[in-house]
């Protein structure tokens, strides 16, 4: 849930990135790192194995500045993908204000996409949240690789609730601000209705 | 939460204690922070406090004990990382400090533990907190929103 911090007009909200393991969240978070540096509250925390893939999260703190008098800060979180790791998703999805679903764009990976869609349905609706009113975006990733399904039928088969989806190359940066920028007004103009 | 109540009291504290060298940090459960008492502080070691208090307790539960751990105390002798966990009005926030090149670090931990009762047994009833009016900026706060002023915060 954001905090809002009256007295000082400050506003935290937490973003989790989420999907199947590989789909590119890590990278997300990254290139939003590379080109807010400038407003990244402090550096890049990245938790993660011996070979790079996320162990307990990803943290990057972003002071965006000012929204009518309040100061806003966003705290983007990625959770690990890999299924062994639910403990971990669970926790990072506690206070959860908004999600950024990276999905894998690739044939083969349709099915991590929906077991990864399932667990977050499953793991929020563990701590009271409902997947279909939380502010959400898609973002249909890696389209640069030759054997990525159209996103028409991504759309069909992952997203039900009608959520904006945008396609993504996050290697390249493509999609990732849009889809950053996308969550964010959801997730400031849901705070209206919960403070 | 009455930030102020917070700001008074651990500072007062510390002070009493002659403790104001002292890395106090109170933040919530999702790693916000309510108290500092070094002023400006790293947002990301905050955060990882969360995490770890919560990867720890979360382990534990896991191992049958299934109940809260009251605090984690990481590291030996003079250098520790200290979480104590403080519930007030049923919300579960944790005091913490880092302890570095401490002399007496069992006198220090039980200082905290002082601190943490006191602040939930003097937290006020009524909380001293000026909330933003509704129709402030036009509606209640961003129902108007547009894409510009989010773009704008994207500005570097």
């Amino acid at each position: 849930m954001s905090f809002v911090n009256p007295a000082s007009k400050e506003i935290n909200c937490k973003i989790v990135y989420y999907g199947p393991g590989l789909g590119g969240k890590t990278t997300n978070i990254q290139s939003v790192y590379q080109k807010m540096s400038g407003k990244a509250d402090n550096d890049l925390v990245t938790l993660s194995t011996e070979n790079e893939r996320t162990l307990f999260f990803d943290f990057l703190p972003l002071e965006l500045g000012e929204i009518r008098g309040y100061k806003t800060r966003f705290h983007l979180y990625t959770v690990p993908g890999q299924v062994i790791y639910e403990a971990s998703r669970k926790l990072i999805l506690r206070g959860v204000d908004g999600i950024v679903f990276v999905a894998d764009s690739q044939v083969e990976k349709m099915e991590s996409n929906i077991e990864s869609l399932r667990d977050l349905e499953n793991n929020l609706a563990e701590q009271g949240y409902d997947i279909s009113t939380i502010p959400m975006v898609f973002q249909w990733n890696k389209r640069d690789l030759p054997n990525v399904m159209p996103t028409e039928e991504m759309d069909m088969r992952l997203n039900k609730w009608s959520c904006e989806a945008y396609e993504g190359m996050a290697v390249e940066g493509r999609g990732v601000f849009e889809c950053l920028k996308s969550v964010t007004k959801k997730v400031l103009v849901n705070i209206k209705r919960d403070f | 939460m009455d930030f102020n109540y917070f700001k008074e009291h651990i500072g007062t504290f510390l002070s009493d204690k002659n403790m104001t060298d002292a890395k106090v940090f109170l933040t919530d459960m999702d790693g916000y922070l309510l108290y500092s008492s070094k002023g400006d502080v790293n947002k990301s070691l905050i955060a990882l406090i969360a995490g770890v208090y919560q990867g720890a307790h979360k382990l534990y539960s896991m191992m049958g004990e299934g109940k809260e751990i009251p605090s984690l105390s990481l590291g030996e002798g003079a250098d520790n990382l200290f979480i104590k966990l403080v519930t007030i009005k049923g919300r579960e926030l944790l005091l913490s400090s880092v302890l570095s090149d401490i002399t007496y670090p069992a006198r220090y931990k039980m200082y905290l533990k002082l601190l943490a009762d006191e602040l939930v047994e003097n937290y006020p009833e009524t909380e001293n907190v000026e909330l933003p009016k509704k129709n402030e900026a036009g509606g209640f706060l961003f129902d108007d929103i547009s894409d510009e002023e989010v773009d704008n915060l994207f500005q570097l």
